[in-house]
């Protein structure tokens, strides 16, 4: 087992898997009320980007992930699985856990239910082998001012706070019960005493780590004085115990507490709450484990009363009631991680107005806005230039535009001319960059050949994003993409557009004009950038296509095109349109 | 959530290579028995879990197909409803021999004894413990194979007594199983393969249902139908120290209940549970009774909801509850300890019911202490 004085070190680091806010809550309640950084540092479920908690009396972002491997690309290390997930689900999380982060030092596992099967294998594999698993059903470790892992001590950082659980004690409570643990930990706070450190093993048949690793521990630890002990009928490993103690292997005093007299009352066993609890022979009756670990020195309380007299007696601990207080907090509805209006006027990605109005650049802004951080490359600055200088307008045809002027005409005002036209963008006019990105995307991360991509898109008779133009063929290039293309140029790797480039070499064998495309272009170039520029993941590129980033590339120039065709009709005031006669076909 | 028997049927069913069994229930008993065969001689057994039958009178020896539905009627009158049919095997006492199985952490441990049958437990000593399959003295390959099942099977402990054996060939003439309960959604025994010792009340039947669909936890088993105290209780732990405590006062015999909720139910399952709980206590014959309602200091139980649950089960049957004149009495810590106390304190207190409440400042215990007082006096 993990030593207790490694884990003082107060840097250990959790992930939690599984859906349990309120627990995860009270362990960075529990990290505040401590001052050390908030442990939990990923949680794997939910659905989401982010879990917003309270740490303190503020509020963090915990970055949420949909796989252990996917927290793992964006978290390299960590020391601590909290395991919150269902008892099918466990044991398989466990070994997900160690294969992404073999390194790390231990695991706790919340459900019960987990087969002894499972049980086994959890000490076979892992225990055995140096890690701690603590657990399955039971409350998890806590290591006052250090460490909480697991919802012992409680969800409420009222709990944790009145049992001084952010300080050092010398008492180390260890239990098979979830309840009892808090029970004891409540008995040995409320007497004067703080907590060396709490672990419950569960009160399964097999705990993970054992009763004998919990004591071990409890030896070893330098700050542990005491140790008070519950344990229930069933089971034998109280007689472990008293090995221990007769091999000289735990000396420190315990005081201890098994239940299940009341088991003896009755002539066939009683199945108590935990799995474990029934005691199918003598020797695993309450009064025979008692008998034993008497006789081996142990102080046995005959009753809950008694133990909590017996943790009176035990040295007393010099405790101090933190003076946090975390009442009246409220969860904020919205987050913003760009702007402000701070002391200094407004500040917007990482700058104040007045600094980005020294520096000149609206696109060095607008890359800042777009990636809601500043760009690390002049590079990015450069495409995005190039892309709203190239993507402002084309032409009064399109129907965007169109609209827009129509609008004008119809004497509306620049509001309302533009939405009619940006209420326009959509699959089949201007909002192919996002489809592109996702085509180029899907093709280089799923490791496909453009010729397979081609000929699936074939056999489901479905075009491809970013590739076809009305009028530019091979033979006659459009001049946008042949300054976009010098992009690439510039670029020591380009996988993106490289393939978008080899599906253009195979659909324009079928057809001139397939061609890669201004919109094809635009996104695979800007995958590129980001990923090699900016440092951008996979999956941070795939939630960028997922939330349509690379439409707004498209958006943002053409909203300008479409303000001057709106300008410029009302310059022309030509009154009212109305299509001619002649341009409908009535069917009637 | 614990190791649970499961009938010899289904036993013999994972276990032995063309198990030839019989399954009989009352329901169904016209139809079972007509897929016995008229060529054999059968023997019948009670098939519900219980040890040391044939001393009981509850197994009926060379019946023949025509017999065999007298034979199990005959059974079924001394309250029994699932029975065992299977072809007799004509052996002599001596070839009788005893095995057991049972997983232990750090691998199998097997006992056998060469003289196995219904008195073995009159010669211990001629049973040996051995921990490697390979030095029990029976066949190799059926050891093996009862380990794979087992494993396969989630099965902790498998006991064959008596079991007869021929050169390799092993025969399970009785057989008894007990299986893991977490592992039953990977095994292919299911809820209906497992037999209980006794029959259970209305409300532990209720409380089984409420357990099996919720992802929190109920247990509640009936001591003593005519007990005076009944337990409320939650959490696996502090339900058993606080049951304790009567034991520790010598008065184990006035508790008419065991059971606890634990793993933070809803209201609505709290109130369902409490329901079902004082349904059994008002049944009780015992001329005065009192209520325990008590737990330890929850991790992640919410007090308040809990309370409530439990509150909008005594509003039902506060007349009840006033006749009778039956005081409640509580303890309880935990998330919103302040709140779920006094909305309990002020509830029993208007209605007249109230015996005691206490937070976690005070032992876990000392509402056990009252309760008897209160009965005693």
């Amino acid at each position: 087992m993990r030593s207790i004085a490694d884990i003082r070190k107060n840097t250990e680091t959790i992930l939690a898997v599984g859906s349990y806010k309120p627990g995860y809550q009270a362990v960075l309640d529990f990290d505040a009320l401590c001052g050390r950084q908030p442990s939990i540092v990923g949680i794997v479920g939910g659905n989401k980007r982010f879990e917003k908690l309270f740490y303190g009396k503020d509020e963090v972002l915990i970055p949420c992930f949909r796989t252990i491997a996917e927290a793992k690309q964006a978290i390299p290390s960590v020391d601590w699985l909290f395991n919150v997930t269902s008892a099918r689900r466990a044991y398989q999380t466990v070994e997900d856990f160690f294969e992404q982060y073999p390194d790390a030092h231990g695991a706790h596992i919340f459900a019960e239910d987990i087969p002894e099967v499972e049980a086994i294998k959890l000490n076979d594999t892992y225990v055995k082998n140096g890690k701690t698993i603590v657990g399955p059903a039971g409350v998890g470790l806590i290591v006052p001012g250090s460490l909480k892992l697991g919802v012992v001590g409680g969800v409420d950082w009222r709990q944790l706070k009145a049992n001084n659980l952010d300080q050092q004690g010398s008492v180390a409570v260890l239990s098979a019960s979830g309840g009892m643990i808090n029970e004891l930990i409540t008995m040995t706070a409320a007497s004067g005493h703080g907590l060396s450190f709490a672990l419950c093993f569960g009160g399964d048949r097999f705990p993970a780590t054992t009763p004998r690793d919990a004591f071990l521990a409890a030896e070893a630890d330098p700050l542990t004085k005491a140790i008070v002990y519950y344990g229930e009928l069933g089971g034998t490993d109280e007689y472990e115990l008293v090995t221990l103690i007769k091999e000289n292997k735990l000396t420190k005093p315990v005081v201890a507490y098994i239940a299940g007299v009341i088991g003896e009352n009755f002539d066939t066993p009683v199945q108590f709450g935990h799995a474990k609890a029934l005691a199918g022979s003598q020797d695993e009756t309450a009064s025979a484990k008692r008998a034993a670990l008497a006789d081996a020195g142990v102080t046995v309380a005959q009753s809950i009363g008694e133990l909590a007299e017996l943790v009176a007696g035990l040295e007393q601990d010099a405790m101090q009631r933190s003076a946090q207080d975390f009442s009246g907090r409220r969860q904020s509805l919205f987050t913003s991680t760009i702007s402000a209006e701070t002391a200094d006027g407004y500040a917007f990605v990482g700058k104040t107005l007045q600094q980005w109005s020294t520096e000149g650049d609206i696109a060095a802004q607008i890359t800042a806005a777009l990636l809601g951080r500043a760009p690390q490359s002049s590079l990015t600055v450069d495409l995005v230039r190039t892309i709203f200088l190239l993507s402002v307008d084309h032409g009064p045809q399109v129907s965007g535009a169109l609209n827009t002027i129509v609008t004008a005409r119809a004497g509306k005002g620049v509001v309302d001319s533009l939405a009619a036209g940006l209420l326009t963008v959509g699959p089949r006019f201007g909002g192919a960059v996002s489809d592109a990105a996702r085509e180029w995307f899907d093709g280089v991360s799923k490791e496909v050949s453009p010729a397979e991509m081609v000929e699936q898109r074939a056999r489901a008779k479905r075009l491809i994003g970013g590739i076809g133009h009305k009028k530019y063929r091979l033979d006659l290039p459009d001049p946008r993409t042949v300054i976009l293309a010098q992009f690439a140029d510039k670029l020591s790797a380009h996988p993106y557009f490289d393939f978008a480039k080899g599906v253009e070499a195979i659909t324009t064998q079928k057809k001139g004009n397939l061609i890669l495309n201004v919109d094809g272009h635009i996104a695979a170039l800007m995958l590129d950038v980001l990923a090699s520029e900016e440092g951008f993941t996979t999956i941070e590129l795939n939630q960028l296509i997922d939330a349509d980033f690379f439409n707004a590339l498209f958006v943002i120039p053409r909203t300008i095109g479409f303000v001057s065709h709106y300008l410029d009709q009302k310059r022309l005031d030509e009154g009212l349109f109305r299509l001619p006669d002649e341009d409908i076909y009535l069917m009637n | 959530m614990a190791r649970v028997k499961l009938s010899e049927h289904a036993a013999k069913n994972l276990l032995a290579e063309n198990y030839n069994g019989t399954a009989i229930t009352l329901a169904t008993i016209d139809d079972d028995i007509a897929r016995l065969s008229d060529n054999e001689t059968y023997i019948i057994k009670v098939d519900q879990g219980i040890k040391k039958r044939g001393k009981q009178g509850l197994i009926r020896l060379n019946v023949s197909k025509k017999d065999a539905n007298k034979a199990v009627r005959e059974l079924a009158e001394k309250g029994f409803e699932r029975f065992i049919a299977e072809p007799m095997l004509p052996h002599d006492d001596s070839e009788e021999r005893y095995m057991s199985i049972e997983r232990m952490r750090d691998g199998m441990r097997f006992l056998y004894s060469p003289q196995g049958g219904i008195n073995i437990e009159e010669h211990p000593e001629s049973i040996a413990q051995y921990d490697d399959a390979k030095d029990v003295p029976l066949p190799q390959d059926f050891l093996h194979r009862i380990v794979a099942v087992m494993d396969r099977e989630h099965l902790s402990f498998v006991e064959i007594n008596p079991l007869v054996v021929r050169g390799d060939e092993c025969i399970l003439l009785d057989a008894a199983v007990l299986a893991d309960s977490a592992g039953a959604w990977q095994a292919s025994w299911s809820d209906t393969d497992v037999v209980e010792v006794g029959t259970k009340s209305e409300a532990e039947q209720t409380i089984t249902e409420l357990g099996d669909g919720s992802p929190a936890s109920f247990s509640f088993r009936v001591l003593n139908p005519d007990g005076a105290i009944w337990l409320l209780l939650s959490g696996g732990g502090a339900s058993i120290t606080i049951a304790d405590e009567a034991a520790n006062r010598g008065k184990a015999d006035l508790i008419g209940n065991y059971g606890e909720y634990s793993g933070g139910p809803t209201r609505e399952e709290t109130q369902l549970y409490a329901t079902a709980v004082l349904g059994q206590a008002f049944q009780s014959k015992a001329p005065k009774k009192a209520i325990v309602i008590a737990g330890g200091v929850a991790n992640f139980t919410d007090v308040k909801k809990t309370f409530a649950g439990i509150i909008d089960a005594l509003s039902a049957h506060i007349e009840t509850l006033q006749k009778a004149g039956i005081k409640v009495f509580v303890r309880r810590g935990g998330p919103n300890e302040a709140e779920g106390l006094s909305l309990m304190k002020e509830f029993l207190i208007k209605h007249d019911i109230y015996g005691s409440v206490h937070g976690s400042d005070e032992v876990l215990t000392t509402v056990v202490d009252e309760a008897l007082e209160a009965i005693d006096a």
